[in-house]
């Protein structure tokens, strides 16, 4: 009797799939899956928070990073500070790499300066060396002022601490005031002196005097 | 104006110094400057400029921003002013752009053609073309000298 019992209880007892080994076995694999993902999703919040640490404290702020051939660039970076006088600047850039030989120096592309004597300063391509906050522009230096003058040379090296811009390479300029082409200039006190040295010639056009009539 | 002749003065030196809050622009070395048919050639040239107001509620920046209209010029070293007709020189020479004035001193030579006026200070008006000679001193030999050169009537040998 107890045999056809038991066989009773087999047939209305749900049917066990697994064996107890392929349970167990089952069950630690579940473990090891869980175990990995936990891991990837620390290791990714961690990349992640980490890079957003680094920009903050080297006062660079990146949308994203490309670690291409081993060398971080960062997109559309921007650099902030307060020169001498505690006027601010930001220095923007499509794009910036920091240069091999130097980790002080970050090599710009399209770099431009929105700073108060010179108002916006922009170029093809650019060095801002962190160290001694200059900035050195190449090829198309463009430097335009709110008063319209606007300045054109191929160099210029900004002292952004100093409120000072060297150039040593021929500029062309254009405003209100007139016309000027010189061998190099040089910006001090915070713009109010420019010194332009070497085959200078101006052309002022002499506006008529206020009669005041 | 440098000239009769209104239009932009053009100015050529070896260096330029522009100092903005002082509204005021210094060429040093070899200065040539010419507008229209005259020139100036000095050591040194002083530019200075009406001051501009800023607008109401804003501040001057940037390079030239608080500069207006040309004031004055002042040619110091040796300075030459010519014109198409009249040369001149002298130590020190000042342009005066309200009342549209030369005013040149120090050992001034003045030639026309080929006459020679000699006196301490010469006054061009510019607009009038009018030239005038003076001397500081009323002594014998220092006062206004010329040397007027007449052509000779035909004929006469």
């Amino acid at each position: 009797m107890s045999a056809i019992a038991a066989t009773q209880e087999d047939f209305w007892a749900p049917k066990r799939r697994l064996s107890l080994e392929q349970a167990r076995k089952r069950s630690d694999l579940v473990r090891f899956l869980r175990m990995l993902f936990t891991t990837i999703a620390a290791i990714s919040a961690g990349v992640m928070i980490g890079s957003l640490a680094y920009s903050v404290i080297s006062g660079e702020t990146a949308s994203t990073i490309d670690a291409g051939d081993n060398m971080v660039t960062m997109q559309n970076p921007r650099f902030s500070g307060r020169d001498a006088t505690g006027q601010p600047y930001v220095i923007t850039a499509s794009s910036a790499k920091r240069n091999g030989a130097n980790p002080a120096i970050v090599e710009l592309v399209s770099p431009s300066l929105d700073e108060s004597i010179t108002g916006t300063v922009s170029a093809p391509r650019g060095e801002f060396d962190q160290a001694t906050q200059q900035l050195e522009l190449f090829d198309d230096v463009i430097m335009t002022d709110s008063s319209g003058m606007r300045f054109s040379t191929t160099h210029a090296r900004l002292f952004v601490q100093e409120n000072r811009v060297v150039g040593v390479q021929p500029l062309t300029g254009e405003g209100p005031i007139g016309k000027i082409r010189a061998d190099s200039y040089e910006i001090l006190d915070g713009g109010d002196r420019v010194i332009f040295k070497g085959n200078v010639w101006t052309e002022l056009e002499p506006s008529e005097p206020d009669t005041g009539e | 104006q440098l000239s009769g002749q209104s239009g932009p003065i053009q100015i050529e030196a070896d260096t330029l110094e522009f100092l903005d809050k002082q509204s005021k622009a210094i060429y040093m070395g070899n200065v040539d400057a010419i507008q229209g048919d005259a020139r100036i050639r000095t050591d040194k040239l002083t530019i200075l400029f009406e001051e501009k107001q800023p607008a109401e509620g804003q501040a001057n920046s940037g390079i030239g921003s608080g500069v207006g209209a040309v004031k004055q010029l002042v040619a110091e070293g040796s300075v030459f002013y010519m014109t198409p007709n009249e040369q001149a020189k002298g130590n020190r020479g000042v342009y005066n752009y309200q009342n549209d004035t030369i005013v040149l001193t120090g050992d001034v030579i003045v030639t026309r053609g080929e006459n020679v006026i000699v006196g301490d200070r010469l006054v061009i008006e510019v607009g009038s073309g009018k030239s005038t000679v003076s001397a500081n001193s009323k002594k014998k030999g220092e006062r206004v000298r010329t040397v007027l050169v007449t052509e000779e009537a035909d004929g006469e040998e």
